[in-house]
């Protein structure tokens, strides 16, 4: 009878891929906006399950921070997208959207994050223009190895976005703010995210630091149907 | 006397079984009639869509690697003084010695597909994307070279685990420096050890295992583990359950292709 030894080594993991909305509640997304973005975000949950089912080597955890007045963690545990239910926002106050980025950098800190995880994901919602200090909250999240190589999208709703904001935060001219101007747009944009942008983030090939803007390759950005019915924000 | 011997392994990932991928790590050691020098090499070729034929930039990589390191410091007359000057200098060499074979690869395809490939990219090495580690055991010294991500893991006589080549805070998530970039000599690091007491085992390792284990120390751990077992059961019986731990190491842990060559020591009877 053949002898097998006992596999070497401590236990095994997969690697840990960190979602992360952040979510604008301030009072402006009043109404359909954000009735839409809940709306949204609940319809992409089991399409991000079955990302994640696809990709069994990444640990997908979903987080939400919302920002009006100041900024908090609306679910703050990482949960794993099986378990993770999405409870409305509601609208109040202002924009502190530096605020947010403060307290997303905060978590983005090695520990809790591990060297060995894969590049969060942070995608930033919003249809307006910080009411507070952007500058120092994008700069804690950039000072950070891992906001530095964390995939960052940001999603730009109505017509009233500061989008030089938005190009900041995502730091890279090839992949410009999404720009929804009604209901439809805003889902495919958060499904975009949530699918593509995931599945992508979950198995990385490895990149030459110095050949790309992209922290991951990412998919082609979904064409927006301009005979689209919907109302415009 | 130490007489030193390898044991090497590579598994195409499980994230790669699932699409279709090939495995993209290549593997290769040489070892002169005498037993010294000794020469390992470890690559991991990127696989991202722009480096279409990394696993052929890996496979050259470990050649260019003996090659280049076989005709520096085959003599047995250089002083350590002498050999620690040209290892410093190896980076430029084995470069030029991988972008030939590239080049030579390219020469030889149809002229189409080479005209393809290069059109894929200004810089026509980087389909060939890859990291390389790179071990050369000589009488007094050892000698370590590092481009990329992955592990050089020793373990000292004492059984204490040094990693002998230092850190690039660069090399997170899946970013990498590469053998094809513009001036990889500058990017490569070094380390050139003198032999004291000679270790008990040198591992290099590509970094699919590492980023299998949920804590670092479970990876020192099956690397005491490996040589543990080679030191009481053989490496012949390692050899044998490899393959098979390194495939459930990458299915339950990162999914990535795991290449793994280890140097030991066996006493001289």
């Amino acid at each position: 009878m053949t002898n097998i030894k006992k596999r070497p080594g401590g236990e095994l993991a997969t690697r840990p891929l960190h979602f992360i909305w952040i979510a604008d509640c301030s009072y402006s997304m009043d109404g359909s906006k954000i009735e839409s973005l809940n709306h949204a975000i609940k319809e992409a949950i089991p399409a991000m399950r079955q990302v994640a089912a696809d990709n069994v080597n990444a640990e997908v955890l979903v987080r939400a921070v919302k920002f009006s007045t100041g900024a908090q963690w609306h679910v703050a545990q990482p949960t794993k997208v099986d378990e993770f239910n999405w409870q409305d926002l509601h609208v109040e106050g202002m924009t502190a959207m530096g605020a947010a980025l403060h307290l997303v950098a905060d978590q983005l800190k090695m520990p809790p994050m591990e060297e060995r995880g894969l590049p969060p994901v942070l995608v930033l919602i919003s249809d307006g223009q910080p009411t507070d200090d952007f500058a120092s909250g994008l700069a804690a999240l950039m000072k950070l190895p891992w906001g530095k190589k964390a995939v960052r999208i940001a999603i730009a709703i109505g017509d009233d976005v500061d989008l030089d904001v938005m190009e900041q935060f995502i730091g890279n001219p090839e992949l410009p703010p999404l720009q929804a101007q009604n209901a439809e747009q805003l889902v495919n944009y958060i499904r975009w995210v949530s699918t593509a942008v995931l599945q992508a983030a979950s198995a990385p090939p490895s990149q030459v630091t110095t050949e790309t803007s992209s922290n991951v390759p990412l998919p082609a950005i979904p064409s927006i149907d301009p005979t689209t019915s919907a109302d415009v924000w | 006397m130490v007489t030193w011997q390898v044991l090497t392994e590579s598994v195409r990932g499980a994230t790669h079984h699932r699409n279709g991928l090939r495995n993209q790590d290549a593997v290769d050691h040489y070892q002169a009639e005498g037993g010294l020098p000794l020469i390992v090499a470890v690559a991991d070729g990127h696989g991202s869509t722009r480096c279409t034929h990394s696993h052929l930039g890996a496979k050259f990589a470990v050649e260019a690697a003996i090659d280049s390191v076989l005709t520096v410091f085959d003599s047995p007359d250089l002083t350590l003084p002498q050999i620690r000057t040209l290892a410093e200098k190896l980076p430029q060499t084995l470069t030029h010695c991988w972008h030939d074979k590239v080049d030579s690869y390219l020469k030889k395809l149809g002229i189409e597909d080479c005209l393809r490939t290069k059109a894929l990219t200004k810089n026509r090495y980087l389909p060939f994307g890859t990291t390389l580690l790179v071990t050369c055991v000589l009488k007094d010294c050892i000698l370590y070279w590092q481009i990329g991500d992955g592990d050089i893991v020793v373990i000292q006589a004492d059984g204490m685990l040094i990693t002998p080549i230092p850190n690039d805070a660069r090399l997170l998530g899946n970013d990498t420096t590469s053998l094809c970039s513009k001036k990889p000599w500058q990017d490569f690091r070094d380390a050139f050890i003198p032999i004291v007491e000679p270790p008990k085992a040198i591992f290099l390792i590509t970094d699919g295992y590492k980023n299998s284990f949920k804590q670092v120390d479970g990876f020192y751990q099956a690397l005491t583990d490996i040589n543990d077992f080679i030191s009481t059961d053989g490496a012949d019986s390692v050899k044998q359950d490899l393959a098979g731990w390194l495939n459930e190491t990458s299915q339950q842990g990162s999914g990535d292709d795991i290449s793994l060559a280890v140097i030991y020591g066996a006493e001289e009877k």
